[in-house]
């Protein structure tokens, strides 16, 4: 006879203990609505807002979307691709002078700069998204499945896996770090990496140097996300990831019933740009880091890595070959080309990249010892963009192995680049180590200092909550 | 902090819990998707004590509640354009609390925090007690949560749903967008690993070893 687990008599605790301080106090709930009040003027207007005005006009409504039903089809032969993402969509508004860091899906992440306007349709796979006005600087990851597509009122611009920048003003111009973008216009032109079009121009023209420096911005942003070894989740909703300094974070929505903008998740991988920046910017830990566990690795990886038995070929060719691989997911190919690369073409310029791009891949897979010492030759070799990166690389896996070394990795990396855009990520990491060692006492010099430099990060109020008597 | 305290203290009494009924809450709703910020406030007031006690049920009893429930409404405010009063607000609520409670406990499992210890749920336990008995609800408290952190967010979601709410399994489908079938696989598997995980860890009885 089977005695129903429902009535499990242990789960008596379960349900005592599930009711433990539920009860929601005056202060906590007008702090809530405080919050949610300024959050809530932060959000941006819906596009079907004022449904109820809109039906008293539904009319008027019926007859312009006929017209504007056979404009659009005639617009459509006629032009470029115009349409915006269907599906459900979201719209986010950025003020001028500010920019917003947004995860777009787990493959693309954009940096919008104000005042700049992005319409993004569901972010289940494919993304679409519009950009009515404003600039952006975006990575798309093709390694992760999908397909990133964005549309302005002049073209439309496929990514196929790439740093790039996408300017709409009178024109709509399209700047490429890294990787291959095709921008479909009156004519249909492919960019490769240093290429930069205007739809109103009849030539190719280098990258205006501001627009270099945003990709460079927003390629180091993934490029410390991208460190992050993460399990993919089973869905992959939009996230805005960082708000204007400004204005009160935005945060999340659920995902399975209404998946809109959500808070900081951790950034898929990207394939770092041939020219990222010397001055990166971090990316946003959505939850308080725990003192890890070190983890356990696979046996150490030989290096230099094996020579993988793969066709010979120019280096280039290679590395398109290992973006394809990664474009289809077979990141074990990938990174037996760009083994490949690197001992067949030690003089290539993009050793660097071949390199950075296997101690992610190793990284990614807890490889630890493989990463490190992937590292080790980047680090060794000749002056390279990607060494800072690198080394916050290094430092993040001196972290996740608790090694003893991490501290004096992350001061050394404060030292040499104080003012980095990645400095708050390597100070929260001095504060996860700080607190590993000694607790909250031991963090407390660093956490004063996260205070100053970031104090409306999620992971600064997290370790305030933690250690109380840290300064705040 | 003490200034805003102050200030808190001066709003204290304002958005008090208010009775909710259904239709209330549509007409609200409506108002609200209208952009009246005052109408949100309302629904805030009306639900915010049940989401907040919700999430604390699914997630326990942790730092972050205050600012889950603020996510809830966040997400309620995005879902009105679309909200046409197929179902009532406090079902659009519920499921939106078990998505955000889903979404946490994925994002704390990823990167897993600190567990509860026992200092703090000794803190949370009616002072009526003994400071030994505190210390023993307060240890059993602590491996409950263990354990209960171990299970995978949607089996956890769905069994506490189930358990602790006393939700059927077709609500619980409901909830969190799933085949009422399929929930009750989630809850049955659950439950299979939380009793096995309770009954290595002593909870309601001798510690088992295996």
């Amino acid at each position: 006879m089977t005695r129903d687990p429902e009535r499990d008599p242990r789960l008596d605790a379960v349900r005592a203990a599930a009711g433990t301080d539920d009860r929601l106090d005056d202060v906590s709930r007008a702090r809530i609505w405080s919050g949610l009040d300024r959050a809530l003027d932060a959000e941006p207007r819906r596009p079907n807002a004022g449904g109820a005005r809109r039906r008293r006009r539904a009319g008027w409504v019926a007859a312009t979307a006929l017209c504007a039903t056979a404009a659009g089809v005639a617009l459509w032969l006629t032009t470029a691709d115009r349409a915006r993402p269907r599906g459900p969509v979201q719209v986010l508004d950025v003020p001028a002078g500010a920019s917003v860091h947004a995860q777009l899906g787990p493959a693309a992440a954009v940096t919008l700069y104000g005042a700049a306007r992005l319409v993004v349709a569901d972010g289940r796979g494919d993304v679409d998204v519009a950009l009515d006005r404003g600039a952006l600087a975006g990575d798309y990851d093709h390694a992760r499945g999908g397909r990133l597509r964005i549309r302005t009122p002049h073209a439309t611009v496929e990514i196929v896996g790439t740093v790039f920048a996408v300017e709409v003003g009178t024109a709509t111009c399209v700047s490429v770090a890294h990787g291959l973008v095709e921008v479909r216009a009156r004519v249909r032109r492919r960019l490769a990496a240093g290429a930069s079009w205007c739809t109103d121009a009849p030539a190719l023209r280098p990258i205006p140097p501001v627009i270099e420096a945003r990709m460079a911005e927003h390629a180091g942003r993934a490029i410390v996300a991208a460190a992050e070894p993460v399990a993919s989740p089973p869905v992959a909703p939009l996230s805005a990831v960082e708000p204007p300094l400004d204005e009160p974070p935005l945060e999340a929505a659920p995902s399975l019933g209404e998946p809109l903008l959500q808070p900081a998740r951790p950034v898929a991988a990207v394939t770092p740009g041939r020219r990222p920046a010397p001055e990166l910017e971090p990316e946003p830990e959505p939850e308080l880091a725990p003192p890890p566990e070190p983890a356990p690795e696979p046996p150490p990886e030989p290096v230099p890595p094996r020579k993988p038995a793969v066709a010979a070929g120019p280096d280039a060719e290679l590395y398109a070959a290992a973006e394809a691989a990664l474009r289809n997911g077979d990141t074990e190919q990938a990174d037996a080309l760009l083994a490949h690369l690197v001992v067949d073409h030690p003089g290539s310029d993009l050793l660097d990249e071949a390199l950075f791009e296997r101690a992610r891949l190793a990284y990614r897979a807890r490889r630890w010892t493989a990463a490190g010492a992937i590292l080790d030759q980047l680090l060794d070799g000749p002056p390279s963009p990607l060494r800072a990166p690198a080394r916050l690389l290094a430092c993040r896996i001196a972290v996740q192995t608790r090694d003893r070394d991490a501290a004096a990795c992350l001061d050394q990396l404060r030292r040499d680049h104080p003012t980095a855009a990645f400095a708050t990520e390597v100070l929260e990491l001095r504060v996860q180590v700080a607190f590993d060692r000694g607790g909250c006492k031991a963090a407390a010099p660093f956490l004063t200092e996260l205070v100053a430099a970031a104090p409306r990060r999620t992971l600064t109020t997290q370790w305030q909550r933690r250690c109380q008597e840290a300064p705040r | 902090m003490r200034a805003w305290l102050l200030v808190m203290g001066a709003l204290a009494g304002g958005p008090r819990p208010v009775p909710s009924s259904a239709a209330d809450d549509d007409a609200l709703a409506a108002r609200a998707r209208a952009g009246d910020r005052a109408a949100f406030e309302q629904l805030y007031r009306r639900h915010a004590d049940v989401v907040y006690a919700r999430l604390s049920r699914l997630v326990g009893p942790v730092a972050e509640r205050d600012d889950l429930t603020q996510e809830v409404f966040l997400g309620l405010h995005r879902a009105l354009p679309r909200f046409r009063g197929d179902a009532t607000v406090t079902t659009l609520l519920y499921r939106i609390t078990a998505n955000v409670a889903f979404d946490h406990l994925r994002r704390r499992r990823r990167r897993p925090s600190q567990p509860l210890d026992e200092a703090t749920l000794a803190g949370l336990i009616s002072h009526d007690a003994g400071p030994d008995e505190r210390a023993r609800r307060a240890q059993e408290l602590a491996r409950v949560f263990a354990c209960l952190d171990r299970i995978k967010p949607a089996k956890r979601v769905a069994l506490l749903l189930r358990v602790v709410e006393g939700l059927s399994f077709a609500e619980i489908g409901a909830i969190v967008d799933a085949a009422p079938e399929a929930a009750k696989k989630r809850v049955q598997h659950g439950l299979r690993e939380l009793t096995a995980l309770l009954a290595r860890a002593g909870v309601g009885g001798e510690e088992v070893r295996p």
